[in-house]
């Protein structure tokens, strides 16, 4: 026999109401610890797929729809522009790289990006196995694109029209063949299939052009230029020159995406503040869970204090009595929070199917241990008034 | 052993207590008999070092209960005192068995399983160990109160009222249980009551 062992013996007493207890508690340390991590994960997810990309230039829209199709491709893009005038854009001495991108295609829902080589080390990744594309409909294929589709070198697929998946129209004339397979990272890059500028025109203009693959490509179009700058000077007045200037509208995607989690952080705030408001409730609950005790269980407590126990002893009884009711409290919200982001997470991969991790949470879950450990005390320190004017003799001599 | 000297206690003005002075060597014994509202209890609490006196001292086995300070009052009560109480008093969420281990573990003895199996057998409550106290007869009741007082083997058991609910036979029998495990750990027994048919069991008798 020792405190703890009577504290809980004590709590399966009166299991209704530390059930009460337990679920709020849970509830609300799971829905903060949650919350958390969902939106640094959701905010680093973005962050990280920016990579280098500083600035781009599109057809005219919306700012945050420009960067959302061409740097995160989650939305449709704007519209196309003359790779001809984007090149002469790229000349300016403030860029250090100008991508192109070409998109619209997809196959089996992975987007199909015509683009350079430069595409694979703006995204800070290399090839896995195989090569780079060089010629007309080879692919390198993003390395969740290759395990969810089961992708591997020298296999070939027909893509189809469109952004989504199932597509009727299809570009069945032109086989395109997997050369390489990129290396894993936790971006966008990884899901995407990546070829020539050529080979996606070709897959466009070949009932225009027919057989001839060697016309040129002087008039085409691409979606977008993504752009690095030499020199973050460029930033400052680079983006309001190609707005006056030009046809192009020149997007800055830490600026729109900043804007985006402004929106989102309104909600993230509301979860936030009501899983506070939770939290706040069940520390009354476990406050007067305790103060019952206290006054309902005071002839055994005054007993107690006749077989030898100090007044501290009694503190420390109520104390493990909050301690243990909090503590299993904390590891079922732990649980509720790791099982709920596990399943939004393979939603999401399902979904968008992209892959995310999540982020290292010991610092939330400590942080919030001491929260808890906080609200015990305070609860406790609340509940054990009635120890302090305890009058033994009284308690003892009320026969009941 | 236990010598009080010149004890009073008061609740107010009117209710004041001047308690005659009690000596107790080894192992005597003591009926302390008088009406309700004399002070009986008051004068039990005062021993049990629950109440502390407004004059005079109490010594148990050479100690002053009366000048030693709160922490070490507790535990030299926990150790040395056993209190049986009119109605028992026992934790209502531990089983029988685990009420002796929390009594033990509070007074800070531990090698526990002997001494438990030994008093449960002796109080004739071996087949009633697993249950919780509301479940209990309440003749199994009082033996549970017993044991709970001298488990701990105390140098002297207080006992408040242990006949008065009693049929003959059980207060026969009660005071005689309380008498043997007395016996055995050596303890001065005193017990305090109204109830005179335990009078000629007692050779040393106060009458407040």
């Amino acid at each position: 026999m020792n405190i703890i062992k009577l504290s809980y013996k004590n709590i399966l007493t009166k299991p209704l109401q530390t059930f009460l207890t337990v679920l709020i508690l849970a509830l609300s340390i799971g829905l903060l610890l949650g919350v958390k991590q969902l939106n640094k994960v959701f905010e680093s997810q973005l962050q990280q797929s920016l990579n280098g990309v500083d600035m781009v230039v599109g057809a005219k829209g919306s700012p945050l729809q420009l960067v959302l199709s061409t740097v995160l491709h989650i939305d449709n893009p704007t519209g196309n522009i003359s790779y001809n005038e984007a090149k002469k854009i790229a000349e300016n001495k403030y860029i250090e790289d100008a991508i192109p991108i070409s998109i619209g295609d997809n196959y089996k829902g992975y987007k199909i990006v015509g683009t350079s080589v430069g595409f694979v080390d703006l995204h800070k990744t290399g090839i896995e196995t195989g090569a780079l594309f060089n010629k007309n409909f080879e692919v390198v294929i993003g390395n969740a694109v290759s395990k969810n589709l089961n992708l591997n070198i020298g296999d070939t697929f027909y893509s189809g029209h469109g952004m989504i998946e199932n597509v009727v129209e299809s570009h069945d004339e032109y086989p395109l063949k997997v050369v390489g397979i990129l290396k894993p990272t936790q971006n966008v890059i990884d899901r995407l299939i990546l070829t020539n500028l050529e080979s996606i025109w070709d897959l466009h203009g070949h009932d225009v052009e027919s057989d001839n693959h060697d016309h040129n490509h002087d008039n085409e179009d691409i979606t977008a230029l993504l752009i690095k700058f030499k020199n973050k000077r460029g930033l400052l007045f680079l983006p309001r020159s190609i707005n006056e200037n030009t046809p192009f509208q020149a997007a800055l995607p830490k600026y729109q995406l900043d804007k985006l989690f402004q929106f989102t952080a309104i909600g993230t705030k509301a979860i936030t503040w009501i899983a506070l408001s939770i939290l706040f409730v069940s520390g009354i609950s476990m406050f007067v869970s305790l103060y019952r005790m206290v006054k309902e269980r005071a002839k055994e407590l005054a007993l107690i204090r006749t077989y030898g126990a100090s007044r501290n002893k009694l503190i420390l009884l109520v104390f493990s009595e909050g301690l243990l009711v909090g503590v299993f409290s904390f590891f079922l919200g732990v649980l509720l929070a790791t099982f709920s982001l596990q399943a939004i997470i393979s939603l999401i991969k399902d979904t968008y199917k992209q892959q995310i991790y999540l982020l290292e949470y010991q610092n939330d879950i400590l942080e919030l241990l001491l929260f808890i450990f906080g609200i015990i005390i305070i609860a406790t320190l609340i509940a054990i008034r009635p120890i302090f004017k305890m009058d033994i003799s009284k308690i003892i001599s009320h026969e009941s | 052993m236990l010598k009080t000297v010149d004890v009073t206690f008061s609740y107010s003005k009117e209710s004041s207590f001047n308690f005659p002075d009690i000596k107790l060597s080894q192992s005597q014994s003591l009926l302390i008999l008088g009406k309700s509202g004399i002070g009986k209890t008051t004068l039990l609490h005062l021993l049990a070092g629950i109440l502390s006196p407004d004059n005079g001292s109490i010594f148990v086995k050479d100690t002053n209960i009366t000048s030693i300070g709160s922490k070490k009052l507790d535990t030299f009560r926990g150790k040395h005192i056993g209190i049986v109480f009119q109605n028992t008093i026992a934790i209502s969420s531990l089983t029988v068995y685990e009420n002796l281990q929390a009594r033990l573990y509070f007074s800070g003895i531990s090698n526990q399983k002997e001494a438990i199996e030994n008093i449960l057998e002796q109080l004739d409550l071996v087949s009633v160990k697993n249950q919780k106290p509301n479940t209990l007869s309440t003749g199994q009741l009082q033996r549970l109160g017993i044991a709970l007082g001298v488990i701990h083997k105390p140098d002297i058991i207080l006992a408040d009222e242990p006949t008065s609910s009693l049929d003959d036979e059980n207060c026969e029998l009660v005071i005689d249980l309380l008498k043997s495990q007395a016996k055995k750990s050596n303890a001065n027994l005193i017990i305090i009551t109204h109830d005179h048919r335990i009078k000629n069991s007692f050779s040393n008798t106060i009458v407040l």
